[in-house]
């Protein structure tokens, strides 16, 4: 499974709750970007895909975007925006 | 350098965290205290706030609190010392949540702005979120607005 790489994912806020995870890993082929694994995510959490407009996605603790390219062993987080204070 | 990052369950100790931003050519510090708010004005309607439950992607958001003080200093240079703590977990109504504190030699040198600047900011990048269990309606997750460019 050479062509595969992965991905620890990690959910917070209203998504944990959806997902039921705080940290997951997944399986994606080379190359792929967050665009691509935001397709798996929908299709593994269909609840989730609602929330995707809105979603902020970190790839390795640093905001990115639908077109980031992702490596294996990469971390990405996917939350709301946040609401510290 | 005397800043100060932290994200935590416990109680933060104000005079503790002056102390430690405070430089020996410090005159002055700025502090902006969040605190869990118990009624709140919405279209009409007064929410009740039971508690709060705060939840933080930790590695990341001190990564973040530390690019919010170089943010601070680029723009409010004669900043000594930035302290800056989030609490997590469940909070109670007046509990204090957030601290913002930057220590200069003057009180004119911009650290009441470098203090509303680091909340303002901190409320759009840092990774926190809040849950807002509120009374006879169903608990909430409060979302931000803002969209973080890709870095």
């Amino acid at each position: 499974m050479t062509s595969l790489m992965k991905i620890t994912m990690r959910f917070f806020a209203s998504y944990r709750e959806i997902t039921g995870l705080a940290i997951t890993t997944l399986d994606l082929e080379k190359a792929a970007d967050v665009a691509r694994l935001k397709a798996l995510l929908s299709q593994k959490y269909p609840a989730l895909a609602a929330a995707f407009p809105h979603a902020l996605i970190a790839v390795n603790e640093m905001y990115a975007s639908d077109e980031t390219p992702l490596k294996d062993g990469d971390t990405v987080a996917l939350f709301p925006p946040v609401s510290g204070g | 350098m005397t800043d100060f990052f932290a994200i935590t369950q416990d109680e933060f100790d104000t005079n503790a965290i002056v102390r430690r931003i405070s430089t020996p050519d410090t005159g002055g510090v700025a502090l902006f205290i969040g605190t869990v708010r118990g009624f709140t004005q919405k279209a009409g309607d007064l929410i009740e706030t039971v508690h709060l439950f705060y939840e933080a992607y930790e590695s990341m958001a001190e990564q973040k609190m530390a690019q919010l003080a170089d943010e601070i200093r680029g723009r409010y240079p004669d900043v000594n010392g930035i302290a800056i703590v989030q609490r997590i977990g469940r909070l109670e109504v007046g509990d204090l949540t957030v601290l913002v504190a930057c220590s200069a030699g003057h009180r004119n040198q911009g650290i009441f702005d470098a203090a509303r600047y680091g909340i303002d900011r901190l409320k759009e990048i840092v990774p926190v979120w809040k849950k807002d269990i509120r009374k006879g309606e169903d608990p909430l997750w409060i979302e931000g607005s803002f969209h973080p460019p890709a870095e």
